[in-house]
């Protein structure tokens, strides 16, 4: 009697163990989001040069901004304001979209325009609405900094040129992955997250969130019309050249009011969101989604879950 | 006046030289082997690509980076590739230019199937459900009202016709089912004034994913379509061709370059012979005299 019922405890034990998930054996998730890639190979010189131009305020006509200040990688790789503020206080037309993990995008900018994160670095140096310069007149700032040229021959056989400060803001950028605890489940880790946050993963899965927020990045992959199954334009009133999207790049029919996927890591950081900034916080911005995107409705409970669960995405290591 | 003359001879001589030696280096016998073999996996990133895209359509593959990846990549190979053969002919960069026309072409294809399909593959799964909603709707308002039980019953089985037709749709190519399926769907919409106000906004809702699939699913179709015929894997072979010619033109040319050269450093080489042979004559002259 004795003998059957350890045999019965053994066998429940060893179902119990056998139906565990994944993570809590330690073995990696075979789930729509991918983690991080544990190591970036990218040459720690070139990072440590961008890291100096990005926060090298000479890129701006009047010396007044840099790329970090738009893009405070402290505070989660924007500047926290509705739209980009440039030089002389002039504001933008759209919200700073976050330099963190935008190594992972599969094109820069809200309508997807520069191909590179290195073509995207000269477009904000030349935009007369940002930084308002030109590659002659930065150049002709750092040639006069003799530190700087050093450098920059130290890393670059042809010197101070502008592809070489493109290329070194560019890797610098790339080197701003920011793993998070929802990566360490990825890898499985299965206590590093709570159950509301499992939970909410599930209903982010489930109610079809992942179909356009996937992949690596959590999003930045791919690009969606804004809008799919309700009318959000419409809905919002007056539309800018800024709400065109893609449209005005290709002047596609198809693209108008398509964007590019936003990265989700970091979200909890990054408000307000959307291009145009009119989601002042995360819940508002899941209601927006489930409206317009999902066209679905669903409890408030699974909505802040979901919200739960998109704060696991943030970086657990403080980026300066 | 005449020294300078005999200098003007000289350089010139040594120029003709120093050309023909230069013709012989403008090639590198391993540039074929590497061009050929970046063009090579090219087309292996190109099949890899397609197969990404049919994953995707069945659902097999759980994100859009395998189809984003070759983006860059195949981009990038194509400028490395060209970065290597530009010199050769330039004939070569009009086939570059044709094939990485089509790349763009192919991106932004995919790029329109990652936003259809991901569009279409969440109203598919949804759509089971915003029937079952609609059709708990329309009986609890035919049980609450008797005079709307009849028609209430009737939206229920169009409900469920309609999602057999999309169901179906989701399986296979056909314009006479899409067809179909807009023509029920139509005959639902314009009864949708008397529907009691909760069934209309389940209807609402069905409605709007039906539609979505129905519109999607003709999209992803016509994008996989152009996708079909688009003959990269063609382009990249023809441009291997058009690159091995141009190397072989070249190597020809280099080759027919070098004799050229060796028979001009042996006239050379015998005209210092002449030259010394003369100088040495001259200068025995006086001695014999």
């Amino acid at each position: 009697m004795l003998l059957k019922k350890k045999a019965w405890t053994l066998g429940l034990a060893i179902s119990a163990a056998l139906s565990a998930s994944p993570a809590a054996w330690g073995q990696m998730l075979d789930e729509p989001i991918k983690p991080l890639p544990a190591k970036l190979n990218l040459d720690a010189r070139k990072v440590n040069l961008g890291k100096s131009l990005f926060h090298d305020k000479r890129l701006s006509k009047d010396n007044s901004l840099s790329c970090a200040s738009c893009h405070d990688i402290a505070a989660g790789g924007v500047d926290g304001k509705q739209f980009a503020v440039g030089i002389k206080g002039q504001v933008g037309p759209i919200n700073t979209p976050t330099v963190l993990n935008s190594g992972l995008n599969f094109r820069q900018f809200w309508d997807g325009r520069a191909a590179t994160l290195e073509e995207q670095a000269a477009g904000p140096v030349h935009n007369p609405g940002e930084m308002g310069s030109n590659w002659q007149e930065v150049l002709a700032k750092l040639s006069q900094d003799k530190a700087f040229v050093e450098r920059f021959k130290g890393v670059y056989p042809d010197g101070l040129q502008p592809r070489n400060i493109q290329d070194a803001i560019a890797t610098f950028e790339r080197s701003l992955n920011t793993p998070s605890r929802f990566d360490r489940y990825l890898l499985g880790e299965g206590m590093a997250l709570q159950e509301d946050e499992k939970q909410g993963y599930q209903l982010f899965k489930n109610y079809g969130c992942v179909a356009c927020h996937q992949g690596q990045g959590v999003g930045g992959n791919m690009y969606q019309t804004f809008g799919v199954l309700g009318n959000y334009f419409k809905d919002k009133g007056k539309v800018t050249d800024a709400d065109l999207g893609r449209y005005a790049v290709t002047k596609n029919e198809a693209d108008r009011h398509v964007f590019k996927v936003p990265s989700l890591r970091n979200v909890e950081l990054t408000a307000p969101y959307f291009h145009d900034g009119s989601a002042k916080t995360l819940d508002e911005a899941v209601e927006v989604m489930f409206r317009y995107q999902l066209g679905r409705s669903a409890p408030a409970a699974d909505k802040a879950l979901i919200v739960k669960f998109l704060k696991t995405l943030t970086g657990e290591k403080g980026m300066q | 006046m005449k020294t300078l003359l005999k200098l003007i001879g000289f350089a010139a001589l040594v120029a003709g030289l120093a050309f023909l030696y230069r013709e012989t280096l403008g090639i590198d016998p391993a540039q074929r082997d590497q061009v050929a073999a970046m063009l090579r996996e090219l087309k292996h990133i190109d099949a890899e690509w397609d197969v990404h895209v049919l994953r995707s359509k069945t659902g097999l593959n759980k994100n859009y980076d395998a189809l984003t990846r070759p983006q860059v990549a195949a981009l990038q190979i194509l400028d490395s590739a060209a970065g290597r053969f530009s010199s050769l002919d330039y004939r070569l960069r009009e086939s570059e230019g044709q094939l990485k026309e089509m790349l763009n072409a192919k991106i932004n294809l995919v790029d329109r199937f990652k936003a259809q399909n991901s569009i279409l593959r969440n109203s598919l799964r949804y759509i089971p459900l915003a029937t079952d909603d609609l059709k708990a709707k329309a009986r609890e308002a035919g049980e609450a009202n008797p005079a709307k039980r009849a028609e209430m019953g009737s939206l229920v089985q169009a409900a469920d016709l309609v999602l057999i037709d999309t169901l179906k749709l989701e399986t296979a190519r056909d314009a006479e089912l899409n067809a179909n399926l807009r023509k029920r769907v139509g005959a639902l919409v314009d009864r949708r004034g008397e529907f009691p106000p909760t069934v209309a906004a389940s209807f609402d809702t069905f409605l709007s994913h039906v539609s979505t699939i129905s519109a999607q699913k003709e999209r992803e179709d016509e994008v996989l379509e152009e996708l079909g015929k688009l003959p990269v894997a063609t382009r990249i072979d023809a441009l291997e061709r058009d690159f091995m010619s141009a190397f072989d033109r070249a190597i020809a040319k280099r080759e027919k370059y070098r004799m050229m050269s060796y028979v001009y450093a042996g006239l050379l080489l015998a005209l210092l012979a002449f030259l010394m042979g003369r100088g040495t004559r001259r200068s025995l002259e006086p001695a014999a005299a």
